[in-house]
C-alpha cells in the first residue's frame, strides 16, 4: 500500500491539491474520473471469472475523484437476479474472497405437501473456494494501483501546468 | 463508510493533511525536497519501484503479486513524470508569487477606492451585498441573466454615489472586480450543484426506485454543514463563512418550524412536505418586506436577507432532489429500453409485489405453525402412550423419551404462536395458542405421573407462559406465576383425540389441498421497442 508519508511525491500532490483553486480541483477530478473509471471497470470485469462474480462485482465499479482517488466496486444496492433479492453491497464477500463450499448447512424446509422437514447440504457450493487475497476486485487494483496512482499525479501536474498557461 | 467495496489509492491521507497546519508552507518544503529527488534521478526511479514493491507486500490482503510488467510501467512513469515534476514545482512557485502580487495589488486599490470614496462605501457594501445575492437566486446560468444580472448589480451598487465622478475610481477599483467575483461565485455554484445532482441521480438509479433505501437524512446533513458563504479576501465586511446551518437555524426562528420538522421532511419520500415548509417561510417573509419593498429596520432587513438565502439554498436542494430522481429515471429506462411511465409503474408494482410476498410467507408461517403443532401432537401422544408405562423417570430410556415429547410439544406451541404474531396476529391468539400448549403439556405431564404442581412447574420451565405479561413473572414470580397458572388453567381448551397415522396423512393431505396459496403474481408485458 501507498502510504503519503513514505513518500514526498504523494505528499506534493496531495498538498497541491488541497490548495489548489476550486475550479481546478473539480477539473482535475473530472479528469481523474473519466480517465480511470473506464480501465478500473474494465480490469474488475476482467478478473471476474464467472458471470456472477462480474453482475456482482463490476456493477459500481468506479472511481470516486477526490483526495485521495478512491476504488469502488459492488456499490449497487440495486438487487439482482430473477427474485430480485441478491443486492450486491450484501453479497460481495463471498464472491471477493470466496467460502467454505464443503460447509453442510440444516435449515427446514417445507415441502410441497405441507411438511416440514430438515435439509442438510451444502449451501455455499455455488460460492468460489476461500482466497484471502481476492478473486477480482483486489488483484485488479493491485494491478490498477501503480498506473492509476502515477497517472493521478501526472494529471494533477499537468492541469496545474495548463492552468498556469492559461490553456 | 460508503457501501461495497472502497480502496483509497494512498494510504493515510486524512491523516497527513490534518497533521498539516500550514498547507502552503508544508508544500513549499515538499516541492523543494522534490527539487534534491529530480537530482538523484537514479535513485528516483528505483524509488518509484520500491514504493510500488511495498503495493505487493501489501497484496497479503490486497491481492496478487504484481509481475515486472508492472515495475516497467511505472519507471516508465517516472521517466515521464521527471520533467513535469521540475514544471510542477515552477509552476507552484509562479502561481503562488502571481496570486500575492496579485492580491496586493487588488488590495491596495481596495483600499485607496474606499478612501477615495468613503461615504458612498457602507452603502455600496450593502448594495453589492444583497443584489449580488439576488442575481444569485435568479440566475440560470444562460447568457442573457448574466448580463442582466451584471446591470443589475451594477446599476444598484452605485446607486447611492450621487456624481458619476466620484464613483467612477471606486467602480475601476473596486466595482467591476466584486460583481465579476460573485458572478463567477454563482457559476462555480451552478456547477458544483449540476454535478451534485448527478451523483445523486446515480444513488437514485442504485436504489432502484426504493428510496426508503437511501441516506437521504444523510443528504440533509452533508447539506446543512455546506459552507455558503466563505469569506474572500475582497469582502472585507463579512466576519466568518456563513454554512447552510447557520441560516436555516436563523430562517426557521420564531416560524414553528424546528430543525426537527426539516429532517422529517427530508427523509420523506416525496418533496411535497419540504415544500410547505418553504412556503411557509415565505410568508413570514413577505409579512417582513412584500415584494418589490424594503424591510422597516436594518435588523429586519438582515433577518429577511438570511431568511432568503434559507429559502433559495432549500428549493435548490428540492429541485436537486426532484432533477436527480427524474434524471434517475431516465437512465434506468434507456438502459432497461422502456419508458419512464412504464418503469415507474413497474417499480409501483414491484413493491406492491414485495408487500405481497412477505404476507403472503407470513401466512404460510402461521398454517405451517399450525400445522407443525399438530403434527407434533399427534406424534407425542402416540409416543406418550406407548411409553406411558415408564413414566416420567429420567433413568429410564422410555422416561427421558416422555420428557422429550413434553418438549417438543411445548417448542412447536410456541413457534406457532410466534409465527402468529409474526404475521400481525394479536398477542392474545398467540397467548391462546401458548395456553393451549401448556394445558397439552400439563395434562400430559399428570398423564405420566406428574403432580399438578409439577407439570405446571414444568409447563413453566419450558417457556409456556403467555407473552405480555412474562415480564411481570420475572419480577415477581411467586404469585404471578400462579396467577399465570389461573390464566392458563380458565381457557377454553381444544383437545384433539389421538387419531392413528394414516388417517392424519390423510387429514393433513386433504388440509393442504385445501390451502389455496394467495400469491399473485402481477405480470407486466413490455415491449423493448418505444
Amino acid at each position: 500500500m501507498l502510504r503519503v508519508g513514505d513518500h514526498r511525491e504523494l505528499q506534493a500532490a496531495v498538498l497541491a491539491l488541497k490548495q489548489l483553486p476550486r475550479d481546478l480541483r473539480l477539473d482535475i477530478n473530472k479528469a481523474t474520473r473519466d480517465v480511470m473509471n473506464g480501465p478500473w471497470k474494465q480490469a474488475v470485469e476482467a478478473h471476474a471469472t464467472s458471470p456472477m462474480a462480474s453482475r456482482v462485482l463490476a456493477t459500481g465499479a468506479r472511481i470516486k475523484a477526490g483526495n485521495p482517488p478512491v476504488a469502488q466496486a459492488a456499490t449497487s444496492s440495486r438487487a439482482i437476479g430473477r427474485d430480485r433479492r441478491i443486492r450486491p453491497v450484501d453479497v460481495w464477500p463471498g464472491y471477493e474472497f470466496g467460502a467454505n463450499r464443503n460447509v453442510y448447512s440444516r435449515y427446514k424446509r417445507t415441502s410441497p405437501n405441507g411438511k416440514v422437514h430438515t435439509v442438510e447440504r451444502r449451501t455455499q457450493r455455488h460460492l468460489p473456494n476461500r482466497n484471502r487475497k481476492g478473486y477480482a476486485v483486489y488483484p485488479a487494483f493491485a494491478e490498477m494501483a501503480p498506473r492509476v496512482t502515477s497517472l493521478w499525479v501526472q494529471i494533477i501536474v499537468r492541469k496545474t501546468y495548463d492552468a498556469f498557461e492559461g490553456k | 463508510m460508503a457501501k461495497g467495496i472502497n480502496i483509497p489509492f494512498i494510504a493515510e491521507v486524512r491523516d497527513f493533511l490534518r497533521g498539516t497546519k500550514n498547507v502552503e508552507d508544508a508544500l513549499d518544503d515538499v516541492v523543494d525536497s522534490l527539487d534534491d529527488v529530480a537530482k538523484e534521478a537514479d535513485t528516483s526511479g528505483e524509488k518509484a519501484a520500491d514504493a510500488f514493491k511495498d503495493v505487493e507486500d501489501a497484496a497479503e490482503d490486497a491481492g496478487k503479486a504484481i509481475d515486472n510488467k508492472f515495475s516497467e510501467k511505472v519507471e516508465e512513469a517516472a521517466d515521464e513524470a521527471k520533467p513535469l515534476e521540475k514544471k510542477f514545482k515552477d509552476a507552484f512557485d509562479n502561481v503562488k508569487d502571481a496570486s500575492k502580487t496579485a492580491g496586493d495589488s487588488v488590495g491596495k486599490n481596495v483600499n485607496d477606492g474606499f478612501d477615495k470614496a468613503k461615504e458612498g462605501a457602507d452603502e455600496f457594501k450593502d448594495e453589492a451585498q444583497s443584489t449580488a445575492k439576488e442575481a444569485a437566486a435568479s440566475f440560470d446560468g444562460s447568457a442573457d441573466s448574466i448580463a442582466d444580472a451584471f446591470q443589475e448589480v451594477a446599476a444598484n451598487a452605485f446607486a447611492g454615489f450621487g456624481p458619476a465622478g466620484q464613483a467612477a475610481g471606486l467602480a475601476a477599483a473596486l466595482g467591476i472586480g466584486v460583481a465579476i467575483s460573485k458572478l463567477q461565485e454563482v457559476a462555480d455554484k451552478i456547477n458544483e450543484v449540476k454535478e451534485q445532482t448527478g451523483e445523486l441521480a446515480l444513488e437514485f438509479k442504485d436504489a432502484g426506485g426504493r428510496l426508503e433505501e437511501m441516506n437521504l437524512v444523510g443528504q440533509f446533513d452533508e447539506w446543512l454543514v455546506q459552507i455558503q458563504d466563505a469569506r474572500s479576501w475582497f469582502e472585507i465586511w463579512q466576519k466568518d463563512a456563513i454554512t447552510n446551518l447557520d441560516n436555516v437555524k436563523e430562517a426557521i426562528e420564531g416560524t414553528g418550524i424546528s430543525l426537527g420538522d426539516l429532517y422529517n421532511a427530508f427523509s420523506e419520500n416525496d418533496t411535497t412536505a419540504l415544500r410547505d415548509y418553504v412556503e411557509l417561510l415565505k410568508d413570514v417573509n413577505r409579512e417582513i418586506a412584500p415584494d418589490g419593498h424594503y424591510a422597516a429596520t436594518a435588523a429586519l432587513q438582515e433577518e429577511y436577507n438570511t431568511r432568503k438565502d434559507a429559502i433559495t439554498g432549500l428549493e435548490q436542494e428540492i429541485e436537486k432532489r426532484e432533477e436527480a430522481e427524474k434524471m434517475a429515471y431516465e437512465m434506468r429506462a434507456a438502459e432497461e429500453g422502456i419508458t419512464v411511465e412504464v418503469l415507474k409503474q413497474r417499480d409501483a408494482m414491484a413493491q406492491r409485489n414485495d408487500e405481497l410476498q412477505e404476507n403472503i410467507d407470513l401466512n404460510r408461517e402461521v398454517i405451517d405453525g399450525e400445522l407443525d403443532y399438530l403434527d407434533t401432537l399427534d406424534q407425542t401422544t402416540a409416543k406418550l402412550q406407548e411409553n406411558a408405562a415408564a413414566g416420567w423417570d429420567k433413568n429410564t430410556a422410555a422416561g427421558r423419551e416422555n420428557l422429550r415429547a413434553l418438549g417438543d410439544i411445548s417448542s412447536a406451541a410456541l413457534d406457532y404462536a410466534d409465527s402468529i404474531t409474526e404475521a400481525g396476529g394479536s398477542q392474545e391468539e398467540a397467548n391462546r395458542v401458548i395456553a393451549e400448549g401448556r394445558q397439552k403439556v400439563i395434562d400430559a405431564g399428570t398423564a405420566l405421573g406428574m403432580t399438578e404442581q409439577q407439570a405446571q412447574d414444568y409447563a413453566t420451565s419450558l417457556g409456556l407462559i403467555p407473552k405480555e405479561v412474562s415480564t411481570t413473572a420475572k419480577a415477581n414470580t411467586g404469585t404471578a406465576e400462579q396467577q399465570l397458572n389461573n390464566v392458563a388453567r380458565d381457557r377454553d381448551v381444544r383437545y384433539k383425540p389421538w387419531i392413528s397415522t394414516a388417517d392424519l396423512q390423510s387429514a393433513a393431505n386433504a388440509a393442504a389441498q385445501n390451502i389455496v396459496s394467495p400469491y399473485v403474481e402481477v405480470k407486466t408485458y413490455v415491449s423493448t421497442r418505444v
